[in-house]
């Protein structure tokens, strides 16, 4: 039996293998505040780290709001295509006519660059929020039906047959035993559609938006505000980090330790 | 426990009737097994032996009601086999734990699935488990443990729910030859052999002598059976056993049974 390490050391452990990456990072901040004071970057080209965080602690108020926006859409947008694309997953495992009906086109379906449909969207739902909605969801839900197929079908078939020889009934062995096995493979789906909901919203924010961070952006574009440009391209990033890891935190919730190495079974994915 | 007919005493007797099994593969039939005739009688521990890839496993899954033959009928206890036989303990060649349960779940899966009273499953859960040297690792997940450990848990898990029938399927050809042994004598000591007919599929020659009573060999693809062999040490075996002239005799008879007709 090897030693159990402490909650403490754990942490402790975990710090120092993050702080690389952190000095890293902290370095590229200080070459690039460096830069732009050496060179004397105008501002306008490329504001320095310092300029962008002052605009964020200024503009603080407007970012939060217009975040919460972009946030919800992205949220629903994620929230259907997962409540959606988890049983259209299961019926096209299960079902052979789904499998060669549907299936086929909705792999071809991801030809269409579904960024390109934020426009006509637009047309058809107007300036709210259901447009940027529906393109989010749009965007999610391919990744999560391809990761619940993959998932569901790499079963290990020893797994159904002993399920089988128990006399268990083919719901039981679906949710005892498949969605089990395929969980790792359908978070994983989920977190690159959560990363892909939050391109959806935005998208759909720079066709038609009066709020945003898209919306936003737009402004601070026409109005040459730069930093202020940056200052939103943080927010959104720092939406889709704490999006991505609300989703890691969930499968942390609900699955048992040995199913959370999270793994890909993702082809052909696009935006 | 699980026996409708009341015949835990006497057992359950398997008999396979003219089976022939095929499988398409791309396009073509492949043959498997070829006019296999078989009995075994309650109680009785009957191996399976023959060269890999003959369909040994095939004949067992056939036996489990896991696939239907391509002709040919299969009874358990005298009735026709329909659909899956769930009076059956199986053990795979691989541990099939499912690996996001613990030690003590799994087990404890065939109580689950067939909704046993829970008190008592855990408690025989808990004396199977420390029966094979697994207590304390109850809530230990199955990769935290050895090989070894694995295929032990799945056997306590095949006989939790006292099955009439144990289908073993080279349960230890993936383990070490000082672990292979020691599952041996476990299966002994666990019961898993005495109140229960069992069919044993391995490519091991002693193992085969040693556990059986009834010695089948299997010709190579498509299989057939070549010759039957009653083994009659009594029971419970011991590893000495091993080293009677008896025991010697039949495995060099098998092994130039293997060598007439090339499979070895």
């Amino acid at each position: 039996m090897p030693r159990r390490n402490t909650f403490l050391e754990k942490q402790g452990y975990r710090i120092l293998d993050s702080l690389p990456v952190v000095a890293t990072f902290i370095g590229i901040l200080v070459m690039w505040e460096g830069a732009t004071v050496l060179f004397e970057i105008p501002s306008y080209t490329l504001p320095a780290p310092s300029e962008i965080g002052a605009v964020m602690i200024e503009k603080r108020w407007q970012l939060y709001e217009h975040s919460q926006i972009t946030l919800m859409e992205s949220a629903i947008g994620l929230g259907l295509s997962i409540v959606l694309s988890i049983p259209l997953g299961i019926l096209i495992v299960y079902s052979k006519l789904i499998e060669r009906t549907v299936y086929p086109l909705l792999v071809a379906s991801q030809a269409v660059p579904k960024v390109a449909l934020a426009p006509i969207f637009v047309v058809w739902f107007g300036f709210g929020l259901l447009p940027k909605v529906l393109i989010a969801f749009f965007i999610a839900f391919f990744p999560i039906v391809v990761n619940t197929v993959v998932g569901l079908s790499r079963t290990p078939p020893e797994m159904i047959h002993l399920m089988r020889s128990l006399g268990a009934s083919p719901l039981q062995i679906l949710l005892r035993v498949r969605l089990m096995s395929a969980a790792p493979y359908i978070f994983a789906g989920i977190k690159i559609a959560a990363a892909f909901a939050v391109v959806g919203a935005i998208v759909g924010e720079f066709i038609a938006a009066s709020s945003g961070l898209g919306y936003m952006q737009l402004v601070a574009n026409n109005n040459f505000e730069i930093p202020l440009l940056f200052a939103t391209l943080v927010a959104l990033s720092l939406m889709g980090i704490f999006l991505f890891y609300l989703v890691a935190l969930v499968e942390m919730l609900l699955l048992p330790k040995p199913l959370r190495k999270s793994e890909t079974g993702l082809e052909g994915s696009t935006l | 426990m699980q026996s409708p007919d009341g015949n835990d005493s006497n057992g359950v007797g398997i008999s396979v009737c003219a089976i022939n099994m095929a499988f398409e593969r791309r396009g073509s039939r492949v043959d498997v097994l070829s006019d296999i005739n078989l009995d075994i009688a309650p109680r009785k521990f009957c191996s399976i032996l023959g060269p890999s890839g003959c369909g040994k496993s095939t004949l067992l899954m056939l036996v489990a009601g896991l696939y239907q033959p391509s002709s040919g009928r299969i009874l358990v206890n005298g009735q026709t086999l329909k659909g899956c036989y769930s009076d059956c303990g199986i053990v795979f060649q691989t541990d099939v734990l499912l690996p996001w349960l613990s030690v003590l779940g799994n087990v404890l899966l065939p109580a689950d699935v067939k909704k046993l009273p829970k008190a008592a499953a855990t408690e025989r859960a808990r004396t199977l488990l420390e029966q094979v040297g697994l207590n304390g690792f109850e809530t230990h997940y199955p990769n935290e443990l050895s090989g070894g450990m694995r295929q032990r848990a799945s056997l306590c898990r095949a006989l939790l729910h006292e099955p009439a029938v144990m289908l073993m399927d080279e349960p230890f050809g993936a383990l070490d030859a000082l672990t292979r042994e020691r599952m041996q004598s476990d299966l002994t000591k666990l019961g898993a052999t005495d109140p229960r007919t069992v069919l044993f599929i391995t490519h091991d020659i002693e193992e085969a002598v040693f556990l059986s009573d009834q010695v089948v060999v299997l010709s190579q693809r498509p299989a057939s059976i070549l010759r039957q062999f009653d083994v009659n040490f009594p029971h419970p075996r011991t590893s000495d056993i091993r080293r009677t002239q008896e025991f010697h005799h039949i495995v060099d008879e098998i092994r130039e049974l293997f060598r007439e007709t090339g499979i070895l």
